[in-house]
């Protein structure tokens, strides 16, 4: 008797959740419906490209309009759900900026978020990913509630959230155009996070799943006509020396972007790279980076890509 | 139980734990006496043996379970 | 097949319906089978090594009684102390942590490999003490003294049982319904403290203690407490899941924790910590020396304390910082037996004497958590200079212990918080309601709601350790 009111009341806090969680404006996967309603440029990835790339600071160099969807800790699989669910509720961007380096193609460094998409496993592709991407959390999903359950910290204040925006009508998020701007923490001991970050002279080593998922993702932004371009930001020049492969691994990302017809651009030896005053940790800047990268960038796109084409559709 | 003895382990109870006003009843186990633990305990037992002039065997002063039982075999150890 | 692992819940389901069933003959068969699988589980080694040191300690067991049996006792006594010996270097020389604390790349069976070995040989240990002192009469039966030995429940981490205390229960009858659902309530309130508290804990702990930060002094200590906290809820989460398991079972298991938190001494706190443990230690170490040297008084007593925490530290593990934890100890028992304590009157005053307790139980445990003698140096380094308050207590206190500064990470935090000081503040009336033997809907709903939506779930941790 209680076991069958447990498991009812469990369905009926699933739903709740659900609900709770797709009305969350803070949340991309629920905030893209809302999205700015024309966007020329994507920008995607992990947060490197999250913390360092300010649409507001590009699209004042370039004059068009971009939003950023990248998420935090997230791995090519994650990037393509979203860029899936972003195409679902929008129009095609004219750009995609798409972050690839050496260690999104090593699983050491970040993950498949499977929790970001627990709201949305009865969309059939989004089902079949996380099923292959984070089987362990997906052969629980069938018991009810299991899908929060089993990552609850993760749930527990966004539900809280998503029923406050819900309610107070909310539908914008609290940082609009997607960048969240870096940490204003202070970097002391630099070897010291090098020695975290890269172990004993880190060897990466290329992961199978990462390749498929980047082909994926670039192969979804082709069938819907977006241009898409490759990027590395810059990594702190002294970090370099930790990674022996790093080479190897860049020539491997080169070969992708051959085989699927889409440029690599590295800004990785950019002079600022030099400077550690820039950075927060070996591959994040601090805001004063943030700024000055955003200018190179905003004058590369206007030079190299922007001179050569029609204004976009979106201009200001 | 026999009373004199009784009095007397009571007497040692008190120098042990420094506490002069402090009455035991049989029924008493090591918790219910502020200070009587392990620390203490084979302290109290080598103040009853020179008190009494008698020796325990090892099996003795950890099987016995409240101060009743510790009084009954002193009795026994002195006749 | 840890305890709250859903491979467990299927196992014990079958294992509890099949022991409800079966005539009373056969229960100990079923039960010993069900031990061997269990164990097997883990590893195939183990099996072997338990089934090999069980024979042994079976078969010496008889002929160390006597002027003769002196030379096999100590042999006895020698081959299962190396072992526990031998699986602690093995331990070291991989990481020394003990219980699951959820530590980053930990490879869980071998941690209960060695962890449920050092148990199992402690208790041949006193099984062979007990049959050469006559206190007990050699087992006749292998297969009674292999389930003995081996019994699921108790075997990963206890609770220590003797010989004597299981011996005359495995011929018993089958539990009776009351039993199963008294045990089911004590279960519940196992995964409660281990899946909503200690695990929930167990992140902020690892912020502190794992990254070498440059934390100030009360974070430190806040991470000390909270790990003191985290300890116990996970190790008395586990016995209550032991015993709770066993009971249903129909076998009782003894109590090992009694409300520790709320001692008002160090020594009070060690007669209510890991009490099946500190029995065994008082029995065949501490009381034997102390009775032998009684006649030099308290010299006496600590001796034996230096010699008790010198053996419980090896015991723990093998290294520096098990040794440091063990010297604490020694210094608090030995100031307690040489300048007083006890419980003086007072609420006010009892308060403050819990606190000190905390406070240097906590300090302790600072080198029993550290991972390396390095690590527990820094720590130290860190809550002895002239920073202990920090500038930016947002910073430098909250974002560690809520392990991120988002709104998200202090809303879990805060919970978890609520929970913990919920459970200890009434912890009697919480033991009170999961020892009843009534069937509570209302509260076992609550509890599991709780569970699924607090509870820490599969490798939830997973995140946490990503870098960027």
């Amino acid at each position: 008797m209680v076991f069958v009111v447990v498991w009812i009341s469990l369905l009926l806090l699933e739903d709740l959740y659900d609900f709770g969680l797709k009305q969350n404006q803070n949340i991309k996967m629920a905030s893209v419906k809302n999205s700015p309603p024309c966007t020329d440029l994507l920008v995607h990835g992990p947060c490197e490209p999250l913390w360092m790339i300010s649409p507001a600071l590009l699209d004042q160099q370039t004059g068009i309009s971009s939003y950023n969807l990248a998420l935090s800790h997230s791995d090519f699989a994650d990037n393509y759900l979203h860029l899936y669910y972003y195409l679902k509720y929008n129009k095609a961007p004219k750009y995609l900026l798409l972050y690839v380096t050496p260690e999104s193609l090593d699983k050491h460094y970040n993950t498949f978020n499977s929790y970001r998409f627990a709201p949305y496993l009865s969309d059939t592709l989004v089902n079949k990913v996380v099923r292959e991407n984070d089987p362990a959390y997906f052969k629980w999903t069938w018991i009810p509630f299991m899908k929060y359950a089993y990552y609850n910290n993760r749930f527990n204040f966004d539900v809280l959230q998503g029923y406050k925006h819900y309610f107070s009508g909310r539908k914008s998020a609290y940082y609009p155009d997607g960048f969240e701007p870096p940490t204003k923490r202070a970097w002391g001991n630099h070897t010291g996070e090098f020695a975290q970050l890269y172990k004993e002279n880190t060897v990466f080593k290329p992961d199978s799943l990462r390749e498929k998922y980047l082909h994926k993702t670039i192969r979804m932004a082709k069938e819907k006509k977006i241009r898409v371009f490759l990027y590395e930001s810059p990594v702190l020049y002294e970090a370099l020396a930790f990674q022996p492969n790093r080479d190897e691994m860049i020539d491997r990302i080169k070969k992708i972007a051959v085989e699927e017809q889409v440029p690599f651009i590295q800004f990785e030896k950019l002079a600022m790279a030099k400077e550690k005053r820039y950075f927060v940790s070996t591959l994040n800047f601090n805001m004063e980076g943030v700024i000055l990268f955003n200018d190179t960038l905003g004058r590369f796109f206007n030079s190299v890509i922007l001179g050569n084409e029609p204004l976009s559709p979106c201009a200001k | 139980m026999n009373e004199e003895v009784f009095k007397q382990v009571e007497f040692v109870f008190r120098q042990v734990f420094k506490r002069p006003d402090l009455l035991i009843r049989p029924e008493d186990t090591a918790t219910d006496i502020a200070g009587w633990d392990s620390l203490t305990h084979m302290t109290l037992i080598n103040e009853l043996e020179i008190f009494f002039k008698i020796t325990f065997t090892f099996e003795e002063v950890t099987s016995f379970k409240n101060t009743g039982d510790l009084v009954k075999l002193v009795t026994q150890k002195i006749s | 097949m840890a305890f709250s692992s859903p491979q467990f819940l299927i196992f014990f389901i079958l294992v509890c319906g099949l022991n409800f069933v079966l005539k009373n003959s056969a229960r100990k068969h079923l039960l010993l089978i069900a031990s061997l699988v269990f164990i097997g589980w883990f590893n195939f080694y183990t099996l072997g090594a338990v089934i090999f040191f069980s024979g042994f300690t079976f078969f010496i067991a008889g002929r160390v009684t006597g002027d003769k049996g002196a030379f096999i006792f100590y042999s006895g006594l020698m081959v299962n102390c190396l072992a526990i010996v031998l699986f602690n270097y093995l331990l070291a020389s991989g990481g020394l942590v003990i219980f699951s604390l959820n530590a980053v790349d930990f490879s869980v069976s071998a941690l209960f490999l060695f962890v449920g070995l050092s148990f199992y040989n402690l208790q041949h240990v006193a099984y062979l003490v007990d049959v050469r002192k006559k206190r007990i009469l050699a087992e006749k039966n292998f297969f009674d003294f292999l389930l003995i030995s081996s019994y699921f429940p108790k075997f990963i981490s206890g609770p220590l049982t003797l010989y004597q205390q299981l011996r005359p229960q495995i011929n018993g009858p089958a539990p009776q319904q009351i039993i199963l659902v008294q045990g089911f309530n004590r279960m519940l309130l196992g995964f409660f403290k281990k899946m909503v508290l200690a695990d929930r804990l167990a992140p902020s702990v690892a912020s502190v203690f794992d990254y070498n930060d440059e934390l100030p002094g009360i974070t430190v200590m806040s991470g000390a407490i909270l790990f003191t906290i985290q300890l116990y809820f996970d190790f008395s989460g586990y016995c209550d899941m032991a015993i709770g398991a066993s009971k249903m079972l129909g076998i009782e298991l003894p109590e090992n924790f009694d409300f520790p938190l709320r001692a008002g001494s160090v020594t009070e706190f060690w007669r209510k910590w890991h009490r099946s443990l500190i029995h065994f230690f008082t029995t065949y170490i501490f009381y034997p020396v102390s009775f032998r040297y009684r006649r030099f008084k308290k010299q006496a007593a600590a001796i034996a304390v230096i010699l008790t925490f010198f053996v419980s530290a090896l015991w723990h593990g093998i290294g520096f910082t098990f040794m440091m934890w063990a010297c604490c100890h020694m210094v608090y028992l030995l100031f307690e037996l040489y300048f007083g304590r006890g419980s003086r009157p007072g609420k006010l005053r009892r308060f403050i004497s819990v606190a000190l307790v905390l406070l240097l139980v906590s300090f302790g445990n600072i080198f029993f958590r550290s991972t390396s003698s390095s690590g527990s140096m820094h720590l130290l380094s860190r809550l002895f200079t002239f920073d202990f308050l920090p500038e930016n207590w947002a910073v430098e206190l909250l974002a560690p212990i809520a392990v991120g500064g988002h709104q998200a990470e202090q809303f879990n935090l805060a919970a978890t918080l609520f929970f913990v000081f919920f459970t200890l503040l009434f912890e009697r009336k919480i033991f009170e309601h999961a020892n009843v033997s009534k069937f509570r809907p209302l509260i076992t709903f609550l509890v599991i709601l709780v569970i699924f939506v607090f509870g820490v779930f599969g490798n939830a941790q997973r995140f946490i350790y990503m870098q960027f």
